[in-house]
Formats: structure tokens, C-alpha cells, sequence
């Protein structure tokens, strides 16, 4: 099961933009054609979530344990507040609990933002507002580490069931050290802010990166 | 294990490893990626710095035809700095305490001890090899993120992000935190960060009419890392001495109504 | 023989002292990040209002160290108060043990010396200029980041009446395997009244 990566700019312009194919024996799997065109526009109505989530005092999805937790995961304590801003005109969108008082919790890292179709879009944020996001696609366990977390359900139904697993864990560690070379990037002088990144030397670590934390082998 | 050996490398990954191995020049390509965003703490002199600011100042006077021209240049200069700063400093306000920074080189190398040689030092060449070997040791500096177990929050209210500003931004630039942090009793979309004695205009004489526009360089890093950090604004100095303190500036901050909006609505 | 090495050594250790002393005690210090930052965005926006036009970026940051060059020798004379150099040797010493030491904290090696002793190299290491630098592929083979040095390095000499030509010939954000720069005696300048005497 492939993945699909991208680094969203501010103006909402992809600036870098990988595909981390799947093993399976001797083949690695991409994306099927017709959904492998779809990937951007995908990416890009996961976009709204993402900057709604982005002014939320706790828009992780449940998944990271550091601090607070939210219960049986999602959003099923209906005694919480429910997100003021809750634009779902698309029908897949999450319902986000509001933990109230809850500094601790990340908020860079935002686990599970959207679905499509059983595939699971993940993303994180960047202090500069930079947009991590990946489409995750189906079946199979991603992650080595035992007990990967279930994101939660939405609320309308879609096919949540099927939707794939991802290991919380693993994957924010991998946005993290994509977060640092983004960073070593944005500290040259001669890069400007939105420009696309296309050095070899970026895109070779990041596919080292997938290919620690995201095994991907069936 | 198996898939190890049958992964695929993507295209890319063909082309930069028959480039790397023909042109030396690639090589350099990832040496950026192998340095260390670990904060080494190394200090120059005030006087450097002073001297290079002002010999910018020239340069932006020149190329400039008004006063709020030459302002505008100089704020972006320090726009592009704080929005660099903004991601440097808090990601190394998210690496656990071991890994916050290393000791000054000076500290290393300058032993009293030292035999006064004419000969480079060996462990001092910058040869391929060298600089190979040196990655290796220090691997660990070089790749931190795998050590954060959690990134700091990214701030989402006006006065989270002023205290950043006021503490880690402040005393990560001029070794001390800002002398003041006031918000307005006028306009609840102003707030005033105070240094009462500015270290990069010391030596524009006070006279110079020009001395408050030198202020902008600041104020742009101000502005860049609220800006990029979501609160955007418009960021202006102003000269108000106090007893015992004839340079005193304070950096007025205004946020545009979206934020305060925004703040209003979600918090 | 003997003696007057050891006497030289006696010198070179003494300016390294200075020096040291001096950076302690006499200066004060700021964030070299900071530095490094605002450089760059300096040479940054070269780029751009000469259009990549590198010999000109080369020579506009050549110009500026000049400009900086002919004041910073005062600063150093009045903070070192050492006496004129006899000769490029001497020079040499006070360049890389106190100049570089007290103005940007780094002692660069002097090498390389010419057969007749008037010019040398400096090595360069930790350039605190070229913190987080990489250039762009076209720019690699024909910018010199750090010219703003030699500039600075050529104006203070000229101050004190020695005529130098200063360049690059190498540096590590070219892929070189060090940075070097030179430094080469062309004239000793006409007395003007030396300084410190009156």
C-alpha cells in the first residue's frame, strides 16, 4: 500500500511532492492510475480541514497518548464541546472533540485529518504554517511497533470501517524528521519561503525517512 | 531482510547518485543536510556585527529613493530572519535538555595547554574524508528529530507568541529577555515589546535623523515571525528615551483585525 | 638561531594571549547565528538587484568590506593598541591571532608563504559567515561568498600603509576541500604620519 507525500506551501502550492511505493515480493506497488490522479485533488479539499484544525487548541485526532487522551478514540464523549467551525459541506470531514484546559497536547503533528474512500489522509503542521500531508492508501498494517492506534470514526459513516490503520507513532516521528530537513532547507538564504525544494539530497532523505517509519512491505 | 534488498529507488534516487559520483561539486549538496541544527552558542564581537549592519544600512540608503523605501527594504531583511527563526527556535525549544546545545568551541580548542604550532591541525582538514569521518562521530547532533518525544505547541494566541518573542526570541538575539512586554490600554490590537538599550544602532549617533528608520531591521524580525506564525500585523518603532536611558526604542506592534477576530472567536 | 625563533615564538605566543585576552575581557559579544543570518539575507538580495550577474555580486561585496575595512582598523588599534607591523610575517600573526580572534573569534592558519615572504594564506575554518549556507548550482563555480573579508582585510591594511591584494582561492561552499584566502604585499604605502606617533 503506497503513500503519497507532499509539503503544502502557504499559498497553498505543493513545494515538494513524493511517492513512497509499497513492496509486495518482487513488485512495488503505486498508487492504481485513475486514483494516482486524483492524489492532489484529495490533498487539496484535505487543505480546509487542515486550516481549521490549525487554530484549535487540540486538533490531534487521539492518536498521540502524551498528555491527554480521548477516551475509546474520537469523539464519542458527547458531553464535550464540539468544534465551533465544523465545515463539512463535502460529508467527509471529523467532528473534533475540544478538550478543555488541555495545554499539553501536541498540535503540530494532527494525526488523521480526512478520509476518501478508504484511503486516510494524515498531516502536520510546521511553526511557519508549512502543511505536511499525506494520503495513506489501502489495506494492511503500517508501523512495526505493536498496538497502532485506530483513528476516529466520523460521524456520517463513510466507509470508516475499511478505512486503513495508521501507526500514530511511527508516522509522527517520521513528520518530525522531515519537519528538521525542512528546516536545514528554509535556514539557507538562498531558498525563499514557497519556493518548491528539488535538491536530490532532500528528496533521498526523505524516502530514507519513509522507508525507516513506514515500512510498507505485505 | 528481504524488501530491504529489492527497495525500490525512485528515479530521482538513480539520477542524484550518478550525479554525486561525477561531479565532487554535488557532494557539498548534502553537506547541508548533515550539519546540525544543535545550537553551538559560538559569539562574535558586537563590533562586527555593528559594522556589518551599517555597511547594509549604506548599501539600502543608496539603493533607495525615500525614507519609507529604505524602511520597507530593511524590514523585509528582518522579515526573512524571523520567519527563518520562528521554525529554528521552536524546534530546539522541543529537544529534550540533554540535546539543547553544545559547548562553545572556544571552550574546546583554546586551552591554556595548547603547544603554539605552525602546522594546520590534523583533526582540523576539510577534506572529504575528514568531513565524512566527523559526520559520523557527530551523527548524533546532525539528526534531532528522532529524539523530540513531543514538538512544542505551536502558539496559537497573541500573548503565547509575544512571550516567545519577548523570552526565547529576545534573549536568543541579545542575551537578555525584552526589557518590557505592555499591551495597549488604547487599542486592544496593540502591544509594545521595550528595549531600553538597543545593541545594534549603539553607534549611530543619536542626532542622525536616520536612527529610528535603522530600528526597522528589528521590527521586520518581528513582524516576520508573527506573521508566518499566523498573527499577521505591521510592526513600527519609536524612539522614547527614558532616564538613564537616551536609545531606548519600543516596537509597536499592531495585529490586524483578523486575529484579534480569530482569538475572540476560538479562545 | 635558535634564540631569535624562540624569540618569535615568544611574540607569536604573547599575540595569541592578546588576543584571547582581549575577547574575554575588551569586547562585547553577540549571537554569531545572528550574524550569519543577516549576511546572508545580505548577499540573498545581491542576488536578486544584480540580477546573477556574479563578478558584480563578487565586487559589490568586495567594496562593502573595504568600506568597513577602513574604519575597522580603527576599533583594532584602539582596542589592541599593538605597534606597526615590521613586516608581512609579523602581519600575519596580528592578522590571524588578534584581528580575526577579536572581531569574529576564529585564529585562521597562515601558510603557504611566497619564497620571498610576501604573501601568504589564510585557512579558514568554522567561517562564521557561511553558517547554513549552500549556493545555488549556478552560482557555485563563480561566487565568493565570504568576499566581504577580503575587502575588510585589504581596507584595514591599506590604513596602515601596506598596498595588499586580497582574494579567494578556494572555499568549501564550492566544494573545496578548505577554505583559503591570500594575502600578497604589492607596496609599502608613502608615510602619512604613522598612527600612534604624534
Amino acid at each position: 500500500m503506497p503513500q503519497y507525500f507532499a509539503i503544502i506551501g502557504t499559498r497553498d502550492n505543493p513545494i515538494y511532492e513524493a511517492e513512497f511505493p509499497s513492496i509486495s515480493g518482487k513488485n512495488s506497488i503505486g498508487f492504481p492510475r485513475d486514483l494516482k490522479e486524483l492524489n492532489p485533488f484529495i490533498l487539496h479539499a484535505a487543505l480546509d480541514i487542515i486550516e481549521d484544525l490549525q487554530w484549535q487548541m487540540n486538533p490531534n485526532s487521539g492518536g498521540v497518548t502524551t498528555g491527554g487522551y480521548f477516551g475509546t478514540g474520537g469523539n464519542s464523549n458527547s458531553n464535550s464541546n464540539l468544534s465551533v467551525n465544523n465545515s463539512n459541506s463535502s460529508g467527509v470531514g471529523f467532528l473534533r472533540n475540544r478538550s478543555n484546559n488541555n495545554n499539553n497536547m501536541e498540535n503540530c503533528y494532527l494525526g488523521k485529518v480526512d478520509h476518501f474512500y478508504g484511503l486516510s489522509i494524515t498531516a502536520y503542521l510546521t511553526y511557519g504554517g508549512m502543511k505536511f500531508v499525506m494520503i495513506h492508501g489501502t489495506t494492511g498494517d503500517l508501523g512495526g511497533s505493536a498496538g497502532g492506534n485506530i483513528s476516529g470514526d466520523d460521524v456520517g459513516g463513510n466507509a470508516s470501517k475499511s478505512a486503513v490503520q495508521i501507526d500514530d507513532n511511527a508516522l509522527k516521528l517520521f513528520y518530525q524528521e522531515v519537519h528538521e530537513l525542512y528546516i536545514k532547507t528554509l535556514m539557507n538564504p538562498f531558498y525563499r519561503l514557497n519556493d518548491p525544494i528539488t535538491t536530490p539530497a532532500f528528496d533521498k532523505r526523505v524516502r530514507a525517512l519513509a522507508r525507516k517509519h513506514i515500512v510498507t512491505s505485505k | 531482510m528481504p524488501h530491504q534488498k529489492i527497495i525500490q529507488t525512485s528515479s530521482i534516487d538513480a539520477q542524484s547518485s550518478t550525479r554525486s559520483t561525477s561531479n565532487t561539486g554535488t557532494h557539498y549538496d548534502d553537506l547541508l543536510y548533515q550539519r546540525s541544527l544543535i545550537y553551538k552558542k559560538n559569539e562574535i564581537s558586537l563590533s562586527a556585527m555593528t559594522f556589518l549592519f551599517q555597511e547594509m544600512i549604506n548599501y539600502l540608503h543608496q539603493s533607495s529613493s525615500t525614507m519609507s523605501e529604505f524602511e520597507l527594504k530593511l524590514s523585509r531583511y528582518g522579515q526573512s530572519i524571523g520567519l527563518r527563526l520562528l521554525e529554528l527556535l521552536n524546534f530546539r525549544a522541543s529537544l529534550p535538555a540533554s540535546l539543547t546545545s553544545i559547548p562553545t568551541r572556544s571552550s574546546i580548542l583554546f586551552s591554556s595547554s595548547a603547544p603554539l604550532t605552525d602546522q594546520a591541525n590534523s583533526n582540523s582538514t576539510n577534506t572529504p574524508d575528514a568531513i565524512r569521518k566527523r559526520e559520523e562521530e557527530s551523527s548524533t547532533n546532525a539528526d534531532l528529530a528522532k529524539h523530540i518525544t513531543k514538538m512544542r505547541r505551536r502558539d496559537l494566541k497573541i500573548l503565547d507568541i509575544l512571550q516567545f518573542i519577548h523570552g526565547t526570541l529576545w534573549s536568543y538575539l541579545f542575551h537578555h529577555v525584552s526589557d518590557d512586554l505592555v499591551k495597549s490600554s488604547e487599542r486592544n490590537n496593540e502591544y509594545m515589546i521595550v528595549d531600553n538599550e538597543p545593541q545594534l544602532t549603539q553607534f549611530i549617533p543619536q542626532s542622525s535623523k536616520f536612527l529610528n528608520s535603522c530600528h526597522f531591521f528589528v521590527c521586520g524580525m518581528i513582524q516576520g515571525f508573527l506573521l508566518n506564525g499566523g498573527f499577521p500585523c505591521s510592526v513600527s518603532p519609536h524612539l522614547m528615551p527614558v532616564d538613564g536611558f537616551d536609545e531606548r526604542v519600543i516596537y509597536l506592534i499592531k495585529f490586524d483585525e483578523q486575529v484579534l477576530e480569530r482569538e475572540s472567536l476560538r479562545f | 638561531m635558535s634564540r631569535s625563533r624562540s624569540s618569535t615564538t615568544t611574540q607569536s605566543r604573547s599575540l595569541k594571549v592578546t588576543g584571547e585576552e582581549i575577547w574575554k575581557n575588551k569586547t562585547e559579544k553577540i549571537n554569531t547565528e545572528l550574524f550569519a543570518l543577516t549576511y546572508g539575507a545580505l548577499v540573498a538580495q545581491l542576488f536578486e538587484d544584480y540580477d546573477n550577474d556574479y563578478s558584480l555580486i563578487n565586487e559589490r561585496l568586495f567594496s562593502m568590506g573595504y568600506n568597513i575595512g577602513v574604519r575597522l582598523i580603527e576599533d583594532f588599534l584602539a582596542r589592541t593598541a599593538l605597534p606597526r607591523c615590521e613586516d608581512m610575517v609579523r602581519t600575519s600573526e596580528v592578522i590571524s591571532k588578534c584581528a580575526f580572534k577579536i572581531f569574529l573569534n576564529i585564529t585562521p592558519h597562515v601558510t603557504n608563504w611566497s619564497n620571498n615572504k610576501d604573501s601568504f594564506s589564510l585557512i579558514i575554518e568554522d567561517n562564521p559567515l557561511s553558517e547554513f549556507v549552500e549556493l545555488p548550482m549556478n552560482a557555485k563555480k563563480q561566487i565568493w561568498y565570504s568576499n566581504v573579508l577580503c575587502g575588510v582585510l585589504k581596507g584595514a591594511l591599506e590604513m596602515v600603509q601596506l598596498d595588499c591584494d586580497v582574494w579567494f582561492v578556494a572555499d568549501i561552499l564550492k566544494g573545496d576541500p578548505q577554505t583559503e584566502l591570500k594575502i600578497k604585499l604589492n607596496k609599502i604605502l608613502k608615510d602619512e604620519i604613522p598612527i600612534g606617533d604624534d
